[in-house]
């Protein structure tokens, strides 16, 4: 994404190319003039693949817009809705005259504001669901008591912290709402930038437009992971990049890479990265060298602090990048788009800008590498709204899946891969503490689902236990390690039948002979159960197109097609089959649990 | 100890590298110095059996030298001037276009920067392919190092090293090869003041 | 710089930079209100690098009065 000036910004932005975009709406509710962040909000808009409205309240009436039952600008089509509230507006005496307020006062207001923001983020969360985020109130750069402020609790600094603390808790308490840091992107300005005093004046515009920019790049840190934009993968160089200087030429001692001078930057980029990796970032090397001479640095090196096993992908030859860069993305199994390329040669950037137009490509500047640490952390392309076990995890899930496809290409056939990977299905029924990982399931499975029935974690409880249906679980351990939750089927009984109302797995655990082994369990399940014959339902959507022949293939033999929805049937009472026998083990109380609930 | 080229060759040649390397020494000989357009078109002809790919005509002057041409790959309208040092062992692929100046060395192999006096050995032998784009112009007296590539459209100055990679558009000159610009900049600072011209 | 300015101008209100003028103000052009001033006085500040004064921000209110203000502050 290029830094285009405001004025560019506005010109590109007029471009009929805008309006073939789908719409983003985004309103805004402010007691400042906040307008000239407009461009900015939709030239970042424009790159997520959206063609921005932001529609701003009247000036200065939050409070009627949020809690006022007319249908203002607050309604089911706003996707986000950001609340710019300076302390300076809301409340002169606490902004600007702290010093000469007597202590009650300055409670009062306290407790006035609080009530003020409890009731505009009720009002808000009534009238729609959208994304809230509200801009925390900025720290004062000159306080009011000089340097007696920071001394003690009753200064004006601990005053807007105190009331910022209440505005995070409060935004908690309330779902998809978030603060955004005002103070940080402050601190990043510069306050000698941040404050523009003439527009201040002139109409009550108080944020200059560096300010605007640092801001609107702080809400598209929500935004992009909100619409699914965030990026996933960073794709490395290596040489001036990672260390300094040509490997291949300079070997290993040659190479500057420390912790002093001049070494100390790339030590630093790198702890930088290492960061990124603990965050759920993939890290993948594309890199013009020989492949030994660059793993022989990430064992060998004493600074070296990435490691081998950071790695979940690397292309080390000297073939173009492009086509590199389209290898990584099919091994890991993740779109271009969701890459981030950092390179310091202009050659490589060029080219990759060109045919790869979705990878977002940083050219590292040149004999600069002092630098490589702030651009990579003010980067802000990874940021997502919550970070998950899933996530932390997820550079072991990649060593583990490269050293699956190591076993698959040593073995002699399929069967002998699948017996060596020592597979543990466990299958089980929902129980309290899978019940939200099995909905989310539901939510997020596109490919290998059946019928994309989405339940939320309420539905599923139900489901679970309710005697006409069973919600069952399946969860996949090899030798290389866990692969969780990982699989969901939901039976419905109604009389003789059973009806397959749901099918999942999750694309992790494709491919080994999963599916015909849960699918088997579940069978036998509804057979102990009494049912003459089990119904399965095909829905095709757009992603699903891989399953369409899985019940045809298994033995149903189809029935009718209702509504596009294909029905299959299977005849239970003939149904002998058992699993494939190259699974290590199969955990299942399918069968015999429910009795012993009955007998107890 | 056999002769370095010698022993490259028993190493893992093939049959047919090892015939267009026979070809080279011996049949090349003849032609390589054969005057007028009739030399021109020997050359050419030479060329379109070894190459991997030649689109269109190439025009080959007098005194080129072009080693293990299997590895070569060239565009349209190729043309080199004369005494032209070509070596293809790590492929070089090559645009539309280009044309390379007299004298120049255009080498996809080199030995290894640490090899600390075994230059000779097997490991520090290494082939690396070159890539010139399209429309390219390298003028004379230039040095083209191994796994370099080359942009479209790029203009290389007169006796650079070129070590790394040229951008497209790029124009560079100088030993080690810097952008143009820069180069005029660094020169006219220097010719502004007199002591560090003199130093 | 005074087709730099026309530039400006024709991005910011999106107004084609034939049908601007010296004479080009918030009466002429439908899109020129006193927020769009605003974002016409940050971009042209960011364009040439100037900061203007507030009473100067004021009284440009004319793509000729704009432009002898940059020219001011243009050494």
């Amino acid at each position: 994404m290029r830094r285009l000036s405001y004025s560019q910004i506005q010109g590109e932005l007029n471009a009929e190319r805008m309006a073939a975009l789908p719409p983003f709406r985004i309103a805004v509710l402010r007691n400042v003039v906040i307008e000239p962040i407009e461009p900015y909000l939709r030239y970042l808009a424009y790159h997520v693949g959206s063609n921005l409205r932001c529609e701003f309240s009247e000036y200065d009436n939050v409070f009627q817009e949020a809690v006022g039952g007319h249908k203002g600008i607050l309604n089911e089509h706003v996707e986000c809705v950001l609340v710019f509230i300076k302390l300076d507006n809301l409340s002169w005496d606490l902004a600007r005259r702290f010093a000469s307020l007597p202590p009650e006062r300055i409670e009062g207001e306290k407790e006035r504001i609080k009530a003020f923001i409890v009731s505009v983020l009720t009002g808000i969360r009534n009238q729609t669901a959208a994304l809230i985020l509200w801009s925390g109130f900025e720290l004062p750069i000159h306080p009011s008591l000089g340097i007696v402020d920071y001394q003690q609790k009753s200064g004006q600094t601990a005053c807007v912290t105190e009331l910022n603390q209440f505005l995070r808790d409060a935004l908690q308490a309330h779902k998809n709402a978030y603060v955004l840091d005002l103070n940080v992107c402050l601190a990043r300005v510069g306050s000698k930038n941040f404050y523009d005093p003439r527009y201040w004046h002139i109409g009550k515009a108080p944020y200059s437009r560096e300010a605007l920019e640092e801001i609107s790049n702080e809400v598209f840190k929500y935004i992009r992971p909100l619409k699914g934009r965030n990026k996933k993968c960073l794709v490395l160089d290596c040489d001036n990049v990672l260390w300094g200087g040509i490997v291949g030429e300079e070997g290993l001692g040659g190479i500057k890479l420390g912790r002093t001078y001049p070494g100390s930057a790339y030590y630093e980029f790198q702890q930088e990265i290492l960061n990124l990796y603990h965050r759920g970032v993939v890290l993948a090397l594309c890199s013009k060298n020989n492949a030994e001479d660059v793993w022989e640095v990430f064992r060998q090196h004493p600074d070296m602090l990435l490691r081998k096993d950071h790695i979940a992908a690397a292309q080390l030859n000297w073939g173009d990048k492009v086509t590199n860069l389209r290898q990584i993305a099919a091994d890991l199994n993740l779109g271009l788009d969701s890459f981030v390329f950092l390179d310091d040669s202009p050659f490589e950037v060029g080219q990759v800008r060109q045919y790869l137009p979705e990878v977002e490509v940083v050219q590292l500047p040149l004999d600069r590498a002092v630098e490589y640490r702030d651009i990579v952390a003010a980067g802000g392309w990874f940021d997502t709204l919550t970070i998950s076990e899933e996530d932390k995890q997820r550079g072991a899930m990649y060593r583990a899946e490269a050293a699956r496809k190591e076993l698959h290409m040593q073995s002699q056939d399929l069967e002998s891969y699948y017996s060596s990977l020592e597979m543990v299905l466990e299958i089980r029924f929902a129980d309290q503490f899978s019940i939200p990982r099995i909905a989310q399931l539901t939510q997020k499975t596109n490919q290998f689902t059946l019928t994309t029935r989405r339940y939320s974690d309420a539905q599923i409880q139900e489901l679970s236990q309710s005697e006409s249906a069973d919600v069952i679980y399946l969860q996949l351990k090899d030798r290389f390690g866990e692969s969780g939750l990982t699989g969901v089927c939901i039976l419905k009984y109604d009389g003789d039948r059973a009806l397959i109302d749901s099918f999942l797995l999750s694309c992790r655990v494709l491919g080994r002979g999963v599916e015909d082994a849960f699918l088997i369990q579940c069978m036998n399940r509804a057979k102990w159960r009494g049912c003459a014959s089990a119904i399965g339902e095909y829905r095709p959507t757009a992603k699903n197109d891989q399953v369409k022949d899985f019940y045809s293939k298994r033995n149903f033999k189809p029935v009718a097609t209702v509504n596009g929805t294909g029905c299959f049937e299977l005849d239970l009472a003939a149904f002998e089959e058992t699993e494939p026998p190259f699974f290590k083990r199969i955990d299942s109380n399918l069968v015999k649990s429910r009795a012993e609930e009955r007998d107890a | 100890m056999l002769p370095i080229n010698v022993r490259l060759i028993l190493s893992g040649y093939s049959i047919k590298q090892l015939l267009v390397r026979v070809a080279e020494e011996y049949l090349w000989f003849f032609i390589r110095s054969w005057p007028g357009f009739e030399g021109i078109m020997l050359r050419y002809f030479f060329l379109k059996c070894t190459t991997r790919k030649l689109s269109g005509f190439c025009w080959i002057s007098q005194g080129c030298t072009i080693s293990n041409s299997y590895g070569l790959s060239l565009g349209k309208n190729f043309a080199t001037n004369r005494n032209v040092l070509i070596d293809a062992i790590g492929g070089i692929e090559v645009g539309d276009n280009t044309g390379i100046g007299p004298n120049c060395v255009v080498l996809s192999h080199e030995h290894s920067m640490l090899a600390q006096g075994n230059y000779a050995r097997e490991e520090s032998y290494k082939r690396k392919p070159i890539k010139i784009g399209s429309g390219v112009w390298i003028s004379s007296n230039c040095f083209i190092k191994a796994g370099v590539s080359i942009g479209d459209n790029a203009v290389v100055g007169a006796c650079s090293n070129v070590i790394t990679d040229v951008p497209e558009n790029g124009r560079v000159i100088g030993s080690p090869a810097r952008p143009y610009a820069q180069v005029l900049r660094e020169f006219l600072s220097k010719k502004a003041s007199p002591e560090s011209a003199n130093a | 710089m005074k087709e730099k300015v026309f530039q400006v101008v024709s991005q910011v209100f999106g107004v084609q930079i034939d049908e601007l003028s010296e004479d080009s103000s918030p009466d002429t052009i439908q899109a020129w209100d006193s927020l769009k001033h605003m974002n016409l006085v940050l971009a042209l500040e960011e364009e040439f690098g100037v900061r203007f004064s507030d009473e100067k921000i004021m009284q440009m209110l004319s793509v000729g009065l704009i432009t002898e203000a940059v020219q001011e502050l243009i050494p």
